[in-house]
C-alpha cells in the first residue's frame, strides 16, 4: 500500500452537504477496496483562478489515502464518471502532513 | 566612442594598479565607475537548509511569491532557489495552476489600477495606461 494525496474539485452549484455525500461515496471505494482514508478536509467552496466547465467556484476537497493502487484507480475512475467532479488529481507522498508534524514535535 | 571607452578604461586599470599594494580592494569599488555597484550578496536558496521551509502545491501564498506578475514561473537567478529546490518548486506550480489554485496567466492589470469602466474625472489628460509595470517584470 502507498500513501496518496487526491484533491478534487466539486461543481460549485452543488450545496456543502451534497459534497460531503460526494466525498463520503468516493470514500467508499477506497475502503471497499481495501484502503484506508487517513484523513478528509473540506477545504469549502473556493474560488478558481480560472473558469472550468463555466463553474466559477468550487468545493476543494482533499483526501489523504493509505490504499491499494486498483483501489486508488476505481475511484479515479469513478471521479471522471462524474458530472459533479470537475477535476481531480492524485499525487504520491512520503508522509502524511499531518503525521509529519507530530513527528517534529515529537523529535 | 570606442577610443574614449579605452582610455577612461586605460585609467581605471592603472587606478587599481595603485590600490593593489594597500591591501583588499572594498566590495563595491569595481562598478564605480558605471556608477552600479557590481557586487551584491548572493541570497541563500530559501528552500534548503536545515529547517527550511517545504514546498507543497497546495500552499497557494508562499509559491505566488515565485511568479511573475503574469503568472510566470520567476527564474532561479533572480529568486536564488538553488536548481533542485527550482525544478520541486516548478513541480508544486505546475499542479497548483492544474487544480485552479493559482492562473496560468494572468492578463487584466492588477485591481488597483482597473477600477471601474469610466475614467475618473480629470483623468483623460493623463496617458491613459502605462505597461512600465508589466515591462520591466517581463524583462
Amino acid at each position: 500500500m502507498a500513501k496518496y494525496e487526491t484533491v478534487f474539485i466539486a461543481r460549485q452549484d452543488l450545496s456543502p452537504a451534497q459534497v460531503e455525500q460526494l466525498a463520503e461515496r468516493l470514500g467508499k471505494i477506497i475502503t471497499d477496496n481495501g484502503g484506508k482514508v487517513h484523513k478528509t478536509d473540506h477545504w469549502g467552496l473556493k474560488t478558481l483562478a480560472y473558469r472550468i466547465n463555466k463553474n466559477r467556484k468550487g468545493h476543494y476537497v482533499l483526501f489523504e489515502l493509505d490504499t491499494p493502487a486498483p483501489a486508488l484507480h476505481e475511484m479515479e475512475r469513478q471521479m471522471r464518471l462524474s458530472e459533479d467532479v470537475l477535476r481531480h488529481m492524485s499525487i504520491v507522498i512520503e508522509e502524511f502532513a499531518s503525521e509529519d508534524k507530530s513527528k517534529k514535535e515529537a523529535a | 566612442m570606442a577610443f574614449d571607452r579605452n582610455a577612461s578604461r586605460g585609467e581605471g586599470r592603472s587606478d587599481r594598479g595603485d590600490r593593489a599594494p594597500r591591501g583588499d580592494r572594498p566590495e563595491r569599488s569595481e562598478g564605480a565607475e558605471g556608477g552600479a555597484p557590481f557586487f551584491r550578496r548572493r541570497k541563500t536558496c530559501p528552500f534548503s537548509g536545515p529547517n527550511a521551509q517545504k514546498i507543497d502545491w497546495k500552499d497557494v501564498k508562499t509559491l505566488s511569491r515565485y511568479i511573475s506578475e503574469r503568472g510566470k514561473i520567476m527564474p532561479a537567478r533572480i529568486t536564488a532557489v538553488c536548481t533542485k529546490k527550482q525544478r520541486e518548486l516548478a513541480q508544486a506550480i505546475k499542479r497548483a495552476r492544474y487544480m485552479a489554485l493559482m492562473p496560468y496567466v494572468r492578463d487584466e492589470l492588477p485591481p488597483q489600477r482597473n477600477f471601474g469602466d469610466r475614467p475618473e474625472r480629470g483623468s483623460f489628460d493623463r496617458a491613459p495606461r502605462s505597461f512600465d509595470n508589466n515591462e520591466k517584470v517581463e524583462g
